[in-house]
């Protein structure tokens, strides 16, 4: 027991930190291709410790107050339930407990919560992005339950730990080559839910002051910062695992993480922003499209 | 419907945290997107890669919730006085004021009109002035660069000032707008 | 003697208020009650006599002669058993008719009595002049009864009865000359004397004749015209005394008539019965939609007499007659002349019961002999079957829509008649229920899983008690109904326990249409009833053909099966069938909605179990077409669940949405899918309870359902809005809560199976429902709190207290699954048929081929974490201040008011925009597309009613030629 939480406390903070760090990576490269010199690596870390130390802050209601530890709550627990290293029997978390499935529907729950949080806070443009974000995920989880189902069939498993295992035979055995099109499905799936552009219609300052979060301040503001951090650091383990052969090492693991994480930040940089029905649409067709073709293969 | 109740007063004590949170906030400067007059042209530049704010991480915010910096971009016209009051106290400590132009200090070439302030010190508590008409983005930063060693040396409590004399700083924003019609306290 | 007095009383009191009413009518009234009640009296001791209340013997008899000689020169009466019965009904009815009758115009007394007298002249009748006589008399009675007024309408339509009445007079008197002419005989067993051509035309001219007078389809224009234009009050009499007294006379005649194969008349009554109920669908007046309900029951009567023979017969018609004829009379006397608009002058709640028996709704009477009616013709021909059934449905669409008009006002002294009535009908019903209890079958023995029948009775039993304390919470507009509920509750917690089909089918039966009088008191139920009502006869009826069908066993495979299948889904509110479904659970009561929702739609998903289970093992042969339906409606409706901006609709789309999971889960037929669906069924059962009850309690006290006008409600009810998020987030399915299992044991069935675009759409279903989830909750009771909700109090303890517990066992379920699985697997394990592996339970893990799933520890780690994000927050500084709702960043303005920065209406607008490029299919518009092919139909068939006497003629004569040539074989 206390080693699964020493294990739990160690992976968050890892994470949380390997968050913060791409994060400052992602503001750093993102400001070379603008030109621009860019802040320091360790910004990030700056602004959750102001943010965690500014000295008030306000509420609106209780939904309001637990919407932060919803998120941290839903991060770290996606987190624990994705096994991180192949092999490693000190780290393992609660990866037995629950399947890909599991994982796929406790993601929603951070969101959820954070929903929660925004409706509470009675801001209407907390609401509309929160109106817009559901309305996008539930698209692009349209084409991401095609991959699931893709692995699924395709593997005759749902445990996640198994799909890795399948991909141990050398590089061509990695999902991403067994299944290129549901791969390339994820990818483009990666983009919304890593909030980058085109699709970064949720969190939009220019259009509704950064949406869901736009009531937090202070310390709220850090729980959900770090929140994220960690969410976007799980969900780049969980594509890891599920298409990129998993990690052999924590080498490895940070490396490919880091390369994945590059991805929507090159796509981010270089495109505008979606109206939201144009996002909905293009994640209903384009994405699903690309996954039915590995569907239809396995189904066949 | 709104907040009744007086803002909390600061806490004075001072903390081995301080040094550290003092360098956090001096390096963490958000802003709050608010342009309340024609200075506010000159904050653009400092997003585009020849002035680069964010490499002192100045950030924009679109709420003023996250924010800690309201910049009073040039003249401040008393009907947009109201809104600046409710932006700032909605702020949270700590916050810092950084004024610019010649219009905040005396009024400018405004100094006569009949509804521009001239003296913004007395209505909200300014941290750092910047003169000009118009800054430049150069003297934005510097100007920004003083905030920060401002607080780095912990003496950046104008909000502090604010709170501790909200009667006076009230009764000076009531003078000047006639229709008051907002709540007691915008916290 | 006693016969004499019987039929000749009533005449005596004719004479003597002849002479009275002029001088003394109020004496003279009270006289002719004297003399009917003797009648009565004398009728009574007659059945008594003859042993006829058995039932068992109604061919036991009392011959009377009168006059000098024998028939055809005198009188000559036989007083059977079942004319008796019908006597009394006549007596019955003429006493309480009469005073709405005489009302205005006492010189009408005499005929009354006299056409009481004719009534059983021809009851009694044993010989065919003796008849004519009575016939004779009856017609001009009638005649004049109709014309009693000075009203230009009512002359028309006694002239037209007086036209037909002569022709039939013409046909019957050829009938008789050539009768007497080839046999010198004219007692009813002439009849059968008869051979060749004099058969053939007798036979024609007969059937002419009895088709016109009984009024049935095509000959059943000038019944029409007379049921809409007479009087009310006479009409009910009519109905009651002289046209039971026809149809009972020819009832004895129909099967003497020298045919040689009687199935033909069973043909034209079927073929009559679907056309004439087309014809009627577009009736408006209650007098004529009585008319075509006449017609249906005239049509039954030749359907009987071409299949039945001997006891069966003469039970069935007398029955079906008798209670018909008590009904009709009752709906008659509610209806309220003075109001010019007829559909909204009866008395609603009094005319349901009337109603519901005329339609043959279990277990009112006349429903025992139509289920053996078509227990009959489910051995004879499928085809007359199905035709019947069609019809029956037909006719009780029209009955119900006559009754879902919402009743304005009451009679004046209206009250008795229906009483006295009704309570005929209900002693009835008892004492054919009665007569029939030891073919009812309580033993459970269609679920042979014990386990199964008790979890569904659970849902059952505690879905009606724990709704149960919430009914007494109306809001303003409702009536009560927690009777109803309660009738339909307990009806449903004994449906598990039923062993075999007729028994299945009362308590289905009973249960829907209890619900259906339950939603027709909501405060804004008339939209919703009429298609509850609809859908639930059809489902009703579907389920009774099937059952009948099905003979020895409860649901045979095949068509029977099929049909089962469609009675689920229309129950279920799947494919379309949401029409009802949304309508009913948003125009009910809100505590009623609750009741429906969560627990009486699990009463199909047993259905369809129990169906599967009929032969034995499971069989589900067009599974994944189940499945397919079941997958598209959950996407459709939770698409419009999350556009729809109504609190009960939302809820109401939501639940069909989450039907559409059971059935995927029944559809697979495997040990997974049916763990799925059970699973979902049941925590379906916990959820949806919770939300709808929460709603009740938000619409009570808020008096509103709609999304503008609500918001954050939290502030006033966090207890509502704690059970309501915990069920928001279970039905989501959204891990640690229990709504996560039923989706991963679909999934995984699915994966099982191979169904992958099933599941592919099913999941993006289960996604969508993140949408309506959150706006639920977002618009009743986030955001902000408008300033008309700002005082309103917590739900009551009666809606709280039910919620409460629910949330208990969900919160259970959710952390511990195992304690359900541990049952329910095994179980459905052991049902024979299901293919594929079961999960497997270890402990707290559950394990299936693809993977594993242990809640307990999620459940765990997820609270651990929560309460570690808890307190470490708590601990790590100052608590945050609370503001004002209005102190949001709104720009540095102040917002201008609650309710214009609340927002909930046209929430998911991109969404709506996305989907613009599908079709609108608009289930509403399918259904009165349907309504509007049923409508043309009707209006094509019913244009041969003209409304003129002389077409009537020409009906009558073109179908004694037509019948005669058929009978002949050919020209």
């Amino acid at each position: 027991m206390i080693s699964l939480v020493m294990s739990i406390t160690f992976t968050a903070l890892a994470a949380l930190v390997w968050g913060l760090l791409l994060g400052g990576i992602s503001r750093m490269v993102t400001a070379r291709i603008h030109g621009r010199i860019g802040p320091r690596l360790t910004q990030n870390f700056i602004d959750l410790w102001k943010l965690f130390r500014k000295k008030s802050s306000i509420h609106h209601g209780t939904m309001f107050w637990l919407a932060p530890m919803f998120r941290v709550a839903g991060a770290i627990g996606v987190l624990v339930l994705v096994p991180l290293v192949v092999g490693n029997t000190v780290i393992v978390n609660m990866s037995f407990s629950g399947d890909l499935l599991l994982v796929v529907y406790f993601m929603f729950f951070g969101c959820l919560g954070m929903a929660l949080g925004a409706g509470d806070s009675g801001h209407p443009y907390a609401v509309i992005a929160v109106s817009r974000g559901l309305a996008q995920m539930s698209s692009y989880e349209l084409s991401f339950s095609a991959v699931v189902l893709v692995l699924a069939a395709g593997l005759r498993t749902l445990s996640i730990e198994e799909i890795i295992m399948a991909q141990q035979d050398g590089i061509l055995s990695w999902n991403l080559f067994r299944y290129p099109f549901a791969t390339a499905a994820a990818l483009i799936t990666l983009l919304p839910m890593q909030m980058a552009y085109p699709f970064s219609i949720v969190l939009a300052p220019q259009e509704i002051p950064i949406g869901p979060p736009t009531e937090y301040s202070s310390r709220f503001l850090s729980f959900m910062f770090s929140g994220r951090a960690i969410f976007g650091v799980a969900k780049l383990v969980l594509f890891v695992n599920l298409f990129f052969g998993g990690a052999s090492s924590w080498i490895s693991l940070l490396f490919k993480t880091f390369l994945l994480y590059m991805f929507p930040i090159f796509v981010s940089t270089v495109f505008p922003r979606f109206r939201t029905e144009q996002s909905i649409r293009f994640l209903w067709f384009v994405p699903t499209s690309l996954a039915a073709i590995d569907l239809l293969r396995v189904m066949i | 419907m709104y907040c009744n109740k007086l803002p909390d007063k600061p806490d004075d004590r001072k903390k081995i945290w301080d040094k550290v949170d003092n360098m956090a906030r001096a390096n963490s400067l958000w802003v709050t997107a608010y342009g309340t007059g024609c200075g506010a042209i000159e904050l653009r530049p400092l997003h585009t890669s020849r002035f680069d704010m964010e490499r002192f991480g100045i950030a924009m915010r679109p709420t003023p919730r996250q924010a800690d910096v309201l910049i009073i971009s040039g003249y401040l016209a008393v009907k947009t006085l109201k809104r600046v009051i409710r932006v700032y106290e909605q702020i949270q400590d700590p916050k810092y004021i950084l004024a610019l132009g010649s219009c905040t200090i005396n009024g400018g070439m405004y100094y006569d009109s009949y509804n521009t302030l001239n003296i913004l010190d007395r209505y909200l508590p300014v941290d750092v002035y910047v003169n000009g008409c118009m800054p430049r983005p150069e003297a934005i930063i510097d100007g920004f660069s003083l905030l920060m060693s401002k607080i780095k040396a912990g003496k950046a409590d104008g909000w502090k000032h604010y709170m501790e004399n909200l009667e006076y700083y009230r009764e000076n924003q009531k003078k000047v707008i006639h229709n008051w019609d907002l709540p007691d306290y915008n916290w | 003697m006693v016969v004499a007095l019987a039929v000749f009383l009533p005449l005596l009191g004719a004479f003597i208020s002849v002479w009275l009413s002029r001088r003394k009518p109020r004496l003279s009234v009270i006289v002719s009650r004297l003399f009917l009640a003797g009648g009565l009296h004398s009728t009574i001791v007659l059945s008594i006599k003859l042993n006829a209340w058995s039932f068992s013997d109604l061919g036991n008899s009392i011959i009377l002669r009168t006059g000098v000689g024998a028939p055809p020169l005198s009188i000559n009466l036989e007083a059977t058993g079942g004319a008796v019965i019908a006597a009394i009904v006549v007596y019955v009815a003429a006493i309480l008719g009469i005073s709405r009758l005489t009302s205005r115009n006492v010189k009408t007394l005499p005929l009354l009595l006299s056409l009481v007298t004719a009534s059983l002249g021809l009851l009694f009748a044993t010989d065919l002049f003796n008849s004519f006589v009575f016939l004779e008399i009856g017609s001009i009675i009638t005649i004049g009864l109709t014309a009693a007024c000075r009203c230009r309408r009512r002359w028309e339509v006694a002239v037209k009865v007086a036209l037909v009445s002569g022709l039939v007079t013409i046909l019957y008197l050829l009938a008789i000359v050539v009768i007497y002419k080839t046999t010198g005989e004219l007692r009813f067993e002439a009849l059968g004397m008869l051979h060749g051509f004099p058969a053939l035309l007798v036979s024609g001219l007969m059937l002419t004749v009895i088709m016109t007078e009984i009024k049935a389809f095509p000959l059943s224009g000038w019944g029409l015209d007379f049921y809409e234009g007479a009087s009310p009050g006479f009409a009910g009499v009519y109905s009651a005394t002289w046209s039971l007294a026809v149809l009972m006379w020819s009832a004895g005649i129909l099967p003497r008539l020298p045919i040689p194969n009687l199935q033909i008349l069973a043909w034209i009554g079927a073929g009559g019965l679907v056309l004439g109920q087309f014809a009627g669908f577009r009736a408006t007046s209650p007098g004529r939609m009585m008319g075509y309900s006449s017609a249906a029951y005239a049509s039954i009567l030749l359907i009987l007499a071409g299949t039945t023979t001997g006891h069966d017969y003469l039970q069935l018609t007398l029955v079906l007659m008798i209670f018909a004829a008590i009904a009709k009379f009752t709906v008659f006397m509610l209806a309220d002349p003075e109001n010019e608009n007829p559909l909204k002058s009866a008395a609603g709640n009094l005319l349901l019961l009337p109603i519901l028996v005329i339609a043959g709704i279990p277990p009112l009477p006349v429903f025992w002999a139509k289920f053996k009616l078509l227990s009959i013709l489910a051995g004879v021909s499928p085809l007359m079957l199905a035709a019947v059934v069609l019809g029956l449905f037909l006719e009780a669409v029209y009955l119900l829509r006559l009754w879902s008009k919402r009743p304005v006002r009451f009679l004046k002294n209206g009250r008795l008649v229906p009483a006295v009535t009704s309570l005929l009908m209900a002693a009835g019903a008892i004492w054919l229920t009665a007569g029939f209890w030891r073919s009812l079958s309580f033993s459970g023995s269609l679920l042979s899983s014990s386990t199964l029948r008790i979890l569904f009775m659970t849902v059952f039993g505690a879905g009606t008690l724990l709704t149960l304390p919430g009914a007494w919470n109306r809001i303003k507009g409702e009536r009560s109904y927690w009777f109803w509920m309660l009738l339909s509750g307990i009806s449903l917690t004994f449906l598990p326990m039923a062993g075999n089909g007729i028994t299945f089918y009362i308590l289905w039966e009973v249960s829907a249409f209890a619900a259906v009088i339950a939603v027709s008191r909501g405060s804004r139920a008339a939209a919703g009833t009429f298609w509850f009502a609809v859908f639930a006869a059809a489902s009703g009826f579907l389920l009774l053909a099937s059952i009948v069908l099905s003979r020895s066993m409860f649901i045979a495979p095949g068509i029977p099966l099929i049909l089962v299948a469609i009675a689920a889904l229309f129950k279920l509110g799947q494919m379309g069938a949401h029409l009802w479904s949304v309508r009913a659970y948003s125009a009910a009561p809100a505590t009623m909605s609750a009741f429906m929702a969560g627990t009486s739609s699990k009463a199909a998903v047993f259905l369809l179990v129990v169906a599967a289970l009929g032969t034995g093992a499971v069989a589900m042969p067009a599974g994944s077409v189940l499945a397919w339906a079941g997958v598209l409606t959950a996407l459709s409706m939770a698409v419009m669940a999350a556009l729809s901006s109504d609190y009960k609709k939302v809820l109401a789309y939501a639940s069909v949405s989450q039907m559409g999971y059971i059935l995927i889960g029944l559809g697979l037929a495997s040990v997974m899918g049916w763990t799925a669906a059970i699973y979902h069924t049941f925590h379906h059962f916990l959820f949806k309870m919770i939300l709808f009850l929460g709603a009740a309690g938000v619409i009570f006290r808020t008096g509103t359902s709609d999304y503008n006008r609500l918001g954050g409600l939290i502030r006033r009810m966090p207890l509502t809005f704690t059970f309501t998020l915990i069920s928001v987030i279970a039905f989501a399915g959204v891990p640690p809560l229990a709504g996560f299992g039923g989706k991963w044991f679909l999934y995984n069935g699915l994966i099982e199976t191979g169904w992958l675009p099933i599941a592919l759409i099913a999941m993006f279903a289960s996604v969508v429902a993140f949408l309506y989830a959150f706006r639920l909750l977002h618009a009743v009771f986030l955001g902000q709190l408008s300033t008309v909700n700002a005082r309103v109090k917590e739900a009551p303890l009666a809606l709280l207290v039910p919620q409460g517990i629910l949330t208990a066992a969900l919160m259970l379920f959710s952390f511990r699954p195992t304690l359900f699985l541990e049952h329910i697997v095994p179980a459905i394990e052991s049902l024979p048929g299901l293919k594929g592996v079961a999960p497997v339970i270890n402990g707290t893990i559950v394990t299936t081929p693809l993977g594993n799933w242990n809640a307990w520890a999620v459940g765990m780690m997820v609270m651990g974490l929560f309460g570690f994000a808890f307190v470490f927050y708590w601990l790590s500084g100052k608590r945050p201040k609370h503001v004002g709702q209005l102190d949001i960043g709104f720009a540095g303005e102040l917002p201008p008011s609650a309710e214009e920065v609340h927002y909930a209406g046209n929430f998911f607008k991109p969404y709506r925009r996305a989907l613009a490029f599908l079709p609108r299919i608009h289930a509403g518009k399918v259904f009165s597309g349907i309504t509007e092919v049923f409508k043309i139909a009707g209006d094509s068939v019913r244009a041969i009613f003209t409304g003129d006497a002389r077409t009537y003629l020409a009906h009558s004569l073109i179908f004694l030629v037509i019948v005669l040539i058929y009978l002949r074989g050919g020209i």
